[in-house]
């Protein structure tokens, strides 16, 4: 399925910042999709999704979130998910971590 | 038995976000600390950082495949000659770190004739090359606190990245003359409803990419009262012809803006159109903009940069003079593109940061990594740097988001042998000025 990539902070992504980033890995490989995008690609809570642009994949465990919208995938930001995120020359020095096109699928 | 605690309350700013909360209290027993007040989580961590085991504690230099330890004298030499011996060294970083660091960084790059670059450039780099472009009408924190009674946040979740914003400087904060949060109303306008958003008086939910349109939009409706012929797919018109009825009656508005705004769609364009807008309802009531900026520093980064050769980041030495161009001088491009040859990361994490394509293009770059805690760049270096954590074990000057400086008082003593980023840098621009 096709999904827009939301990057975002947490609290908890903040308190690893600091010394504390190879907990990331661990702590934070959720991404959030809605209830119906989540029937679509057929997976429950827990469940392993790969996200995918190009030839970059990530790996990550599925959780419910029915306050996003559909189509919307969202994740902590960590250095795992800048896999995914391109060089684009045209925006001056910017990095896309934002309404980046993906696909996301499960992973049987 | 008769025991004597020696406990002493130690005032000190926040070297986290870009708040800069000046009233955290930390209880000292016998040197260690007892207990952090008025911090938040993200606070507390980075002041309880300090005694950490985390750390990097010796200085280490690569030899083949592992690091040797050296003393810091060598680990300056050996800094000296790779940047010495660099056609186009790149240092980056920086916003987490006192502005005497900055200074000394400039002046390194310049006698390199290198490439100077801060964190602005990959979060609100879109905001500062807007605001050279057009100028920001912005103001003080204080003046929010005291005055607004109407906030926006746009693409921008304070509870998360900036948790004691609401309650210092804005919706929830007691001002001069809006006494309480219920004279102030709240709009929060992003693509997802976020836990700030659940907190608003009004959220108005906009489609990914689609803010440039959405203040278009809205900038119409404040000038002609109606919305636009062609209305934007991206937004409820409702929504935002209420948002423009509060917008009309505040007395004193602000939008704080986030990576929400800057990271996506048109970029910089969006920063112009917002600036834009917030002139136009500067005609009906008093209107100011505000970054939310990220580290606690990058605002210093950029008016030290400012002051020194004119230009916030990407700042380019390699002619002689200060040139700037983002989307060639930024670290992003220069890595990408291979112009670099050697990359000296300060008080950042590059690798760990920036987008994976570019990550890539590091691979068999020389790395010079100056930090006090380890990253996937101090990994991947050549040289590691460790230092003292600015504001917890040693002092300086920074700028709050606002752009108003805020000292840094040291916390407490360090339990560690290490320099401060300023007092490391100071021996390698000696040594560099020196072989000059």
């Amino acid at each position: 399925m096709k999904a827009i990539l939301i990057t975002a902070r947490s609290i908890r992504q903040g308190e690893l910042i600091e010394g504390l980033k190879h907990l990331m890995s661990t702590e934070l490989n959720f991404c959030d999709l809605n209830p119906e995008d989540m029937l679509k690609i057929d997976v429950k809570n827990g469940d392993k999704v790969v996200l995918r642009r190009d030839n970059s994949e990530i790996f990550l465990k599925a959780r419910c979130n029915p306050t996003l919208p559909l189509g919307l995938v969202y994740v902590i930001v960590h250095p795992e998910v800048n896999k995914l995120i391109p060089y684009n020359k045209s925006l001056r020095g910017m990095m896309p971590g934002k309404g980046l096109e993906i696909e996301i699928e499960k992973i049987p | 038995m008769k025991i004597i605690v020696n406990r002493i309350i130690v005032k000190a700013t926040c070297p986290y976000c870009g708040c800069l909360c000046d009233d955290v209290e930390v209880t000292l027993e016998d040197g260690e600390i007892y207990s952090i007040k008025n911090a938040c989580p993200l606070g507390r961590m980075k002041i309880n950082s300090a005694t950490s085991n985390v750390r990097n504690l010796k200085y280490l230099i690569k030899s083949g495949n592992d690091k040797i330890e050296v003393t810091v004298d060598e680990a300056v030499e050996e800094t000296a000659n790779l940047l010495l011996s660099a056609d186009k060294p790149i240092l980056y970083g920086w916003s987490n770190t006192s502005c005497e660091a900055q200074r000394l960084g400039l002046k390194i790059a310049k006698i390199l004739r290198g490439v100077w670059d801060n964190t602005t450039s990959v979060c609100h780099g879109t905001a500062a090359i807007a605001t050279a472009e057009s100028g920001i009408p912005s103001a003080t924190l204080g003046e929010v606190k005291n005055r607004a009674d109407l906030i926006i946040y746009w693409g921008s979740n304070p509870l998360e990245a900036h948790p004691r914003h609401f309650k210092r400087y804005s919706y929830y904060s007691k001002g001069r003359f809006v006494s309480n949060n219920a004279r102030r109303k709240m709009i929060v306008i992003d693509v997802r409803e976020t836990s700030a958003a659940r907190l608003a008086d009004k959220f108005i939910q906009v489609k990914p990419n689609s803010d440039y349109k959405v203040i278009s939009t809205l900038h119409h409706i404040i000038k002609f009262g109606e919305p636009p012929e062609r209305k934007a797919a991206e937004v409820n018109i409702n929504d935002l012809m209420e948002a423009a009825k509060l917008i009309k009656e505040a007395k004193f508005g602000v939008v704080f803006f986030g990576l929400g705004l800057t990271m996506t769609g048109y970029g910089y364009c969006n920063l112009d159109a917002l600036y834009s807008l917030i002139r136009e309802l500067n005609r009906f009531s008093k209107w100011v903009t505000i970054p939310m900026r990220g580290h606690y520093n990058v605002t210093g980064a950029n008016i030290v940069a400012s002051y020194m050769t004119g230009f916030p980041f990407a700042v380019d030495f390699s002619t002689g003079k200060p040139y700037y161009n983002p989307g060639e001088t930024t670290i992003i491009d220069l890595l990408y593109h291979n112009e670099c040859d050697l990359l000296m990361s300060v008080a950042a994490d590059p690798l760990g940061t920036l987008p994976g394509e570019v990550v890539s293009k590091t691979i068999g770059m020389k790395i010079i990594a100056q930090d006090p805690f380890p990253t996937p760049t101090t990994e991947a270096a050549d040289i590691v740097l460790p230092t003292l954590i600015c504001g917890v074990e040693t002092g300086g000057t920074a700028y709050r988001m606002d752009g108003v400086p805020i000292p840094l008082k040291p916390i407490l003593k360090s339990r560690l042998n290490l320099l401060s980023d300023e007092e490391l840098l100071k021996k390698i621009l000696e040594r560099i000025s020196w072989r000059r």
